[in-house]
């Protein structure tokens, strides 16, 4: 495939998100946008790593909770929130590689990969439960245990901390984050190192045979996921305006696999459109006290793992393919389905 | 000149059983080696300490002028060594371009991988399914992919598993001539059982029995080996 009608995707896709991020607040308030677009972002973070590294992480949630934590710690204590948003981003992204050295160097089976993601979100988690009172502080700044992190600065314009951003105005900078990620995403994913990403997912042996050093491959790959999932920690902070262990919780980091596979791993559009469509399901059920939430989005995977196998987007693809070849010569170019998701096709 | 491949001592155990056992192997530069021998012999076995699949008990490798004994096989394929697996080793999801064009990349970076991906294509004759899913395809058409693979980072030293396993016999003959030409590039060491084809690309032989070299010579001279037949045919000599 040649650079050009990858690039030519990417932009449509590009334009077509923005679209539809731009007339969204005609349906719905920008609050409730703005965490959609959030859990966007993180679902993006593990269908990344999962979809195209074939890494299973049981704890993105870390990284999330991580860049949260890191955000509001580094606002309390620096005012100006330019630096504590690249913190919030660069910590998870450090420690997001810490931990992958370890794991993939330590050829750790997928298996187990699972377990020790799983186990380092509920270390974050209980250990800041246990962080209540005057000694667990960095800084100015208080853990606060099981309360949290309250009335940290939210976001500014770079270098005017008096000038916040809220309301529509973080709207517009969790929807630009997002097609930005995004966007690098597909740049990444397009580029020799992530053909190579995918050639390891599909089979490692054959790619160190090959002559590439699939552990560090994977490690990067990896804390590229911890980067973005502390991005939307960064965001999820300013936007709640309070970090508590919560965003470490297993519930958290379950509901992102489920985003994944509902939405169509292997698929960029795919873990977007689950996070929104099921971050807006639970909102409206929020609202509601008859049935119990989780039992619904509990029947919703089930039932979609079942009946769309390959997700909503796969069922959006196959749609797109079986249209008549009319519709879709003037919609633009044909198969423009099946190069969205390449150079992946599963 | 150094050989392009040599063992020396190599040991290789598996709890008490020794798979290989004390392998003296030298390979000569753009030399073509058949290894042949019963089922268990040690022959995967050797080969999968020499790529870094394995790592040998005891002994050592030399590659080319690097002592490789205990690397990594990634570092082995950065020396220009290409592997083909037993069970072809290829990315099912992938296209066959883009399987060939992974390795190519590798071997000669971005700027040249699309010429080298051409070339590679056009040497197996995979251009009319180089836009194919390689999971789709027939054994006999993964094979040629699994060599295109080889064939695209320009190796100097290539190890062959079983490269005509499952072939019909007239994808063993192509097989035959592309092995011929590679011979003139790169040095070659083949694991075969088709004595058929052997006697085709006519090389020296080693033949391998319970880990160690039994006899190793011409291809005709082995054949006639009294010992050879016996450990073929189980017999104790």
């Amino acid at each position: 495939m040649s650079a050009r009608p990858q690039l030519r995707g990417t932009l449509l896709a590009l334009a077509a998100g923005a679209a539809v991020l731009a007339l969204a607040p005609l349906v719905a308030e920008t609050y409730t946008l703005s965490v959609l677009v959030i859990y966007a972002i993180l679902a993006l973070s593990l269908g990344l790593i999962w979809g195209f590294g074939g890494i299973l992480c049981f704890g993105q949630a870390a990284f999330y909770g991580l860049g949260a934590y890191t955000y509001a710690v580094a606002a309390i204590n620096i005012g100006e929130s330019t630096l504590p948003v690249l913190l919030g981003i660069a910590v998870p992204f450090a420690f997001a590689f810490a931990l992958g050295a370890v794991m993939f160097y330590g050829r750790l089976s997928d298996v187990y990969l699972g377990v020790v993601t799983l186990v380092v979100t509920l270390i974050f988690f209980r250990f800041m439960n246990a962080t209540a009172g005057p000694a667990f502080a960095v800084g100015e700044a208080r853990l606060g245990g099981f309360n949290g992190i309250p009335g940290f600065p939210i976001l500014n314009v770079p270098g005017h901390p008096r000038w916040e951003i809220y309301d529509g105005a973080f709207y517009a900078v969790c929807a630009g984050a997002l097609l930005l990620v995004y966007g690098l995403v597909r740049w990444l994913l397009a580029s020799p190192f992530g053909r190579v990403a995918v050639a390891i997912r599909e089979n490692e042996g054959r790619a160190e045979l090959m002559g590439y050093d699939a552990r560090l491959r994977k490690t990067v790959l990896f804390a590229v996921g911890g980067g973005i999932a502390g991005l939307a920690g960064v965001l999820y902070a300013c936007w709640a305006e309070i970090v508590t262990p919560g965003l470490f919780s297993l519930a958290q980091s379950a509901e992102i696999i489920v985003w994944c596979i509902v939405g169509g791993l292997g698929t960029l559009a795919g873990p977007i459109i689950g996070a929104v469509v099921l971050g807006y399901a639970k909102f409206l059920l929020g609202q509601q006290s008859v049935i119990d939430n989780t039992l619904i989005l509990g029947a919703i995977l089930v039932l979609s793992v079942l009946l769309m196998p390959r997700g909503i987007a796969g069922v959006l693809a196959a749609a797109w393919a079986r249209a008549p070849r009319r519709a879709r010569r003037a919609r633009g170019r044909p198969r423009a389905a099946h190069r969205l998701r390449s150079p992946d096709r599963a | 000149m150094p050989s392009a491949l040599e063992t020396r001592g190599l040991t290789m155990t598996f709890g008490g059983v020794a798979a290989v056992d004390g392998v003296d192997f030298t390979l000569g530069r753009r030399e073509l080696r058949c290894l042949i021998g019963p089922n268990g012999a040690g022959k995967s076995t050797f080969f999968k300490c020499l790529t870094g699949q394995l790592r040998p008990t005891a002994g050592e490798i030399r590659i080319g002028e690097e002592e490789t004994t205990g690397w990594d096989p990634h570092a082995v394929a950065r020396l220009g060594v290409g592997v083909k697996t037993q069970v072809p080793s290829v990315m099912d999801g992938l296209s066959v371009r883009e399987n060939v064009w992974l390795s190519a990349h590798r071997g000669h970076g971005t700027a040249a991988a699309r010429a080298a991906t051409d070339a590679a294509i056009e040497r197996l004759a995979l251009g009319d399914i180089a836009r194919a899913t390689v999971g789709r395809l027939s054994h006999g058409e993964r094979q040629r992919v699994e060599l295109a693979i080889v064939v695209a980072a320009a190796p100097t030293l290539i190890l062959l598993d079983e490269p005509a396993a499952g072939l019909t016999s007239e994808e063993v003959g192509r097989l035959a001539e592309i092995i011929g030409a590679l011979a003139r590039e790169a040095a070659i060491v083949i694991v075969e059982h088709d004595m058929q084809f052997i006697r085709t690309i006519a090389s020296v032989v080693t033949v391998f029995s319970q880990g160690r070299i039994l006899v190793e010579g011409p291809v005709e001279d082995v054949m006639r080996d009294r010992r050879v037949r016996d450990v073929y045919l189980g017999r104790k000599g």
